[in-house]
This record gives C-alpha cells, structure tokens and sequence, in this order.
C-alpha cells in the first residue's frame, strides 16, 4: 500500500555530528607528557595552556580582521540556527567560505591542577584530572563547495577540540543553491535538519 | 557521502582555519582525529497525495503502536534483547499541532517516523552511540553503522508495509483451510478459529521469531501459546504441523537441515490469521454477548440493542407477539 503511494525515495546520511579529539591528550599522563616531553616545561600545569588558549584566541580575532569576517557574540537563548539562516539569506552568492564566526559561552570538559601528596614523603606534587569548566566556544560557519552549509567549532581551553560541519543531505530538496535549486527551499530544509544547534567540540555533517 | 570525503572535508577545512597546535605539535604526532558522535540515517518517501499520506500515516501509527516491545525493537535494530538490555522499550506517540511523531527507543539509540512538510514520510534513525551496536567510534566505522541505519529503517517499513498489506484473497483462504492433495500427498486443513491452528499462526508472527527455527522452539513456543505443558504436545504433534504447513507454503525448509523459515507469504498469512482473530473476533463477540458492559466504547453492542428495540417497536406496531414473549410463556 505504502509503495504504491511513493513518488520519491531518498535515502541518506541527514546529520553526522563528528568528534574531533587528539587520541594522544586524552589523560593526565598524556597532557604531562605533552608539556614536559614535548615542549620541554619543567613541569606539567594548567598556566602552560593559558598562552595556547591566549595565542588561539588572537589567531581568532586575527582571522577575522584579515578575511573581514563578523564575529557575532550569541546572547542567552539566541537561536544560532536563526541567526545562520539569516545571514546564509543575506549571502546567496557565496560558494565557499567562512560565513561568520560566533562566540558563546558554554560548558565544556578540560583539565585541572590538583594537589596530591604523596604517602610517604608527604610532598605535595601537581595532578591532572578532568574537569568541567564555562568558556568561550568559537563557532566557524562555513559554506562548503561540495558539503554546502556547515558549522565548525572550537574552544580555546585545551586540548581544544575544533569541531563541524552540517547538511540536509537526505532531503529531496536539500540540494546546494548550484545545482538549481532555489536558495529558500534549500535553507528550509537545513533548518530541518539542524533542529538544534551543534554542541560542543562535535563535528556534524 | 563516504568516510573519506568526510575526513578530507574536515582536514580541508582544518587547514583553512585557526589551530591552537602548532605544526611541530602535529609533525610530533598530535594530531586530531575524528570519532562519530551522533548519526542521523534518514529515509524520506514523498507520497503522491499528501492528505492521504497523513492518514496513511495515522493508521500505521494505529497500527504499529506495539512496535517499542523488545521483541519488535529487537527485530528493528538486529539486536539480541535480554533482561539485562538498559533502556525502556516503549512506544511513545507525540503529537505537534496535528502531526504525530513515532518514538522506538534501542539504548542511546532511536527511530523515529513523521510526516514531513505534509509531503513525505520520514523514517530516521539516530545512533547517539555507535557501543550500542558493537561499533567503534571512529569515522572509518561509518559504512557499518550506515549499515545499521539504513537497515533499521527498512526493517521498520517493511514490518508496517507487511500490516497494512494484510490482504488474503478468497481462494487462497479456502486452500488453506481445506483439505488439499499437493504433489500426491494429503495436506491437512488449517481451520481458522481452531485453538491449535490459531496458535500455530500466532507462533509463526512473533516478531522474536528467529531467521531459522528448529522443531524443538515450536514445540516451545506451542505449548507457551496454548497454555499446557510441554508434555500436552508431543513432538509428533509438532511435526504433524510443521507437515501441515510446509506444503500450505506458510514455510520453506531449508535443504539438508531441519531448519525452517517463514515464507513471505507464510508472514502474511499468519499475520492476517492473528489479527483477525484477535483484534476482530474476540472484541466483537464480546461485545455481542455483553462482555465488559461498562466498557464506555461498545459500538456493536449499542447497534445489536438498538435492532433489537427497533425490531420489539416492529413487532408491536403489526401487534404481533414478539418471538422473546412466546419463548417466555
């Protein structure tokens, strides 16, 4: 009965929210290494992260000088999506690029310092252990020659995971502005299928 | 849209974009790597009339409210559910405006099933972790849980397209119930409303039924259905009705095994047995004998009362002794 209803039969990947994370940061011991092996610090703390988050903000604001890129600062319970779908109107023409950068303030996982003793000397010495903290995410949204739409974002607290993409890639009607659809029906679809705004250090297709 | 095309978009884009890690932090061999977090698998099916594709859609609602039980969301997902499983299997039905939605839960994981835009039927399934199926996280195992996904879905709609496909022409009921001669050997009847037929039938649609099932899980599931010991049904009774439904065509042998297999056309069959039987029979005999009086929703109960009062005003209009006095005096 359904069959003989169906004029059209679309199958497909909607959304893929992707992780990007660094395998070898991924403990307390590996963040240690990092800082005391690789890079050569006398010892392993959370002030060595400070000048990567501060040197990653900068680089941040820099790109967006140099490519005259917006950089929206999202109030509470702004729509992201809202905002994207608007601008992504105000740009019919853009084929690949950076849309506009947003800046939020979310939860997020990293690491802190701890003090640990040890039994049987009773000096004290630095531990890493995960940890939730509010910062600032910095959200890229991308327009993709071939992935259309996408949204990336990245935290400057480390080990700063960057993160995303997202289409409607399913849909009938979810197809890039180039191929001949129209712009409105392509952006109504996105919002479909982006029915909430990506999260944290994720990747989404 | 492939794992690789994926990956090369990402490091595409990566590069374009401001790092916190250096290129000696990379070249050091710290360098990102993609895992999926959540995947979305989505089948879209634009229906050529758009009013009767909602209705459409309500009745498979109606239909398929069952479809959260663990045997059925076991057959959806392929998954083996035990009693250690975590989750609620339930069916949840949520209404926006006037359009439903359909919820079945597996783990972290969902299907979910709604009229989209008033034109098409969307089936999604949501992975929210790739551990429940078995996965790993990273990218690469992205085929497998396409896989998955796509497969979920059409597990979904074949077991919908099944219910609403219930059809069962007249002639193949009266060869199925009865007796017949096949390849000259005597078939014996399957009689419809026969308790052990009928259990027969509601064996062979359990939706936990296996790929292949053996002699000894119908004698099982026999004797569960009919309520009696094991000892009650012997195996010759259960080869008597493997006999019985082999050549009826309801299941398919497979060579050199003793394994069978329901047919096609064996799920339809079955299926319309089942419902019929216990959606239409039972409630309706019910009703007409007055089962459950104060049941608020008795619609062939109240008609039944209403012939019989219309039929009493007949009778006294003609005055003519009704049959009911006559019996009575």
């Amino acid at each position: 009965m359904l069959t003989e209803h169906v004029t059209l039969d679309v199958e497909g990947i909607d959304r893929l929210y992707l992780n990007a994370y660094q395998p070898r940061l991924q403990t307390g011991g590996e963040v240690a290494y990092f800082f005391r092996q690789h890079r050569g610090a006398k010892v392993a703390s959370t002030l060595l992260m400070a000048p990567m988050s501060q040197a990653f903000v900068t680089a941040i604001a820099n790109f967006a000088a140099t490519e005259e890129i917006d950089m929206v600062h999202f109030r509470k319970h702004q729509s992201k999506d809202e905002e994207t779908q608007r601008r992504l109107k105000a740009a019919p023409l853009l084929r690949e690029g950076v849309l506009y950068i947003g800046v939020a303030q979310e939860k997020f996982s990293t690491f802190r310092v701890s003090k640990k003793h040890n039994p049987l000397t009773g000096h004290s010495f630095p531990w890493l252990s995960p940890a939730d903290v509010m910062c600032n995410q910095y959200y890229f949204y991308v327009v993709d020659e071939d992935f259309g739409p996408c949204s990336s974002n990245s935290l400057p607290t480390f080990p700063t995971p960057p993160a995303s993409i997202s289409t409607g890639m399913s849909s009938p009607s979810a197809s890039w502005p180039r191929r001949g659809l129209p712009l409105r029906r392509w952006t109504t679809v996105c919002s479909g299928a982006r029915t909430r705004p990506p999260c944290k250090g994720y990747w989404t297709v | 849209m492939t794992a690789e095309k994926i990956d090369a978009v990402v490091r595409k884009w990566f590069a374009r974009l401001p790092q916190p890690f250096t290129a000696a932090d990379h070249a050091a061999g710290f360098r990102y790597e993609l895992s999926i977090l959540q995947a979305e698998f989505a089948r879209t099916q634009v229906l050529d009339r758009p009013v009767a594709g909602r209705h459409l859609f309500e009745e498979l609602i109606r239909e398929n409210l069952d479809l959260g039980r663990p045997e059925k969301v076991s057959l959806i997902f392929h998954r083996r559910i035990t009693q250690r499983t975590p989750g609620i299997f339930r069916t949840r039905v949520l209404t926006q405006g006037v359009i439903p939605t359909l919820h079945v839960s597996y783990k972290h994981s969902k299907i979910k099933q709604y009229f989209k835009l008033d034109h098409a039927l969307r089936t999604e399934t949501t992975i929210n972790n790739t551990r429940d199926f078995g996965i790993g996280r990273k990218l690469v195992n992205l085929p497998a849980l396409r896989a998955i996904g796509f497969q979920a879905n059409r597990r979904l709609l074949e077991i919908e397209t099944i219910s609403q496909d219930c059809a069962l022409a007249e002639v193949m009921f009266d060869a199925l119930t009865q007796p017949r001669m096949i390849a000259g050997q005597a078939v014996p009847r399957l009689t419809f409303g026969d308790p052990r037929v009928m259990a027969l039938m509601a064996a062979l649609c359990l939706f936990f039924i296996p790929p292949y099932f053996r002699h000894g899980w119908l004698r099982e599931k026999m004797t569960e259905l009919m309520g009696i010991p094991a000892a009650d049904y012997s195996p010759h009774q259960a080869t008597y009705d493997l006999r019985r439904l082999r050549p009826h065509g309801l299941i398919e042998r497979l060579p050199n095994s003793h394994r069978y297999q329901i047919s096609p056309q064996g799920r339809r069959v079955t299926m319309l047995f089942v419902k019929l039987n216990n959606r239409l029979l039972r409630p309706g005999l019910s009703q007409l004998f007055d089962g459950c009086p104060k049941a608020p929703n008795r619609p062939l109960a109240n008609a039944f009362k209403q012939l019989d009062r219309a039929l009493e005003d007949f009778i006294q209009g003609a005055k003519i002794t009704s049959a009911k006095n006559l019996i009575c005096a």
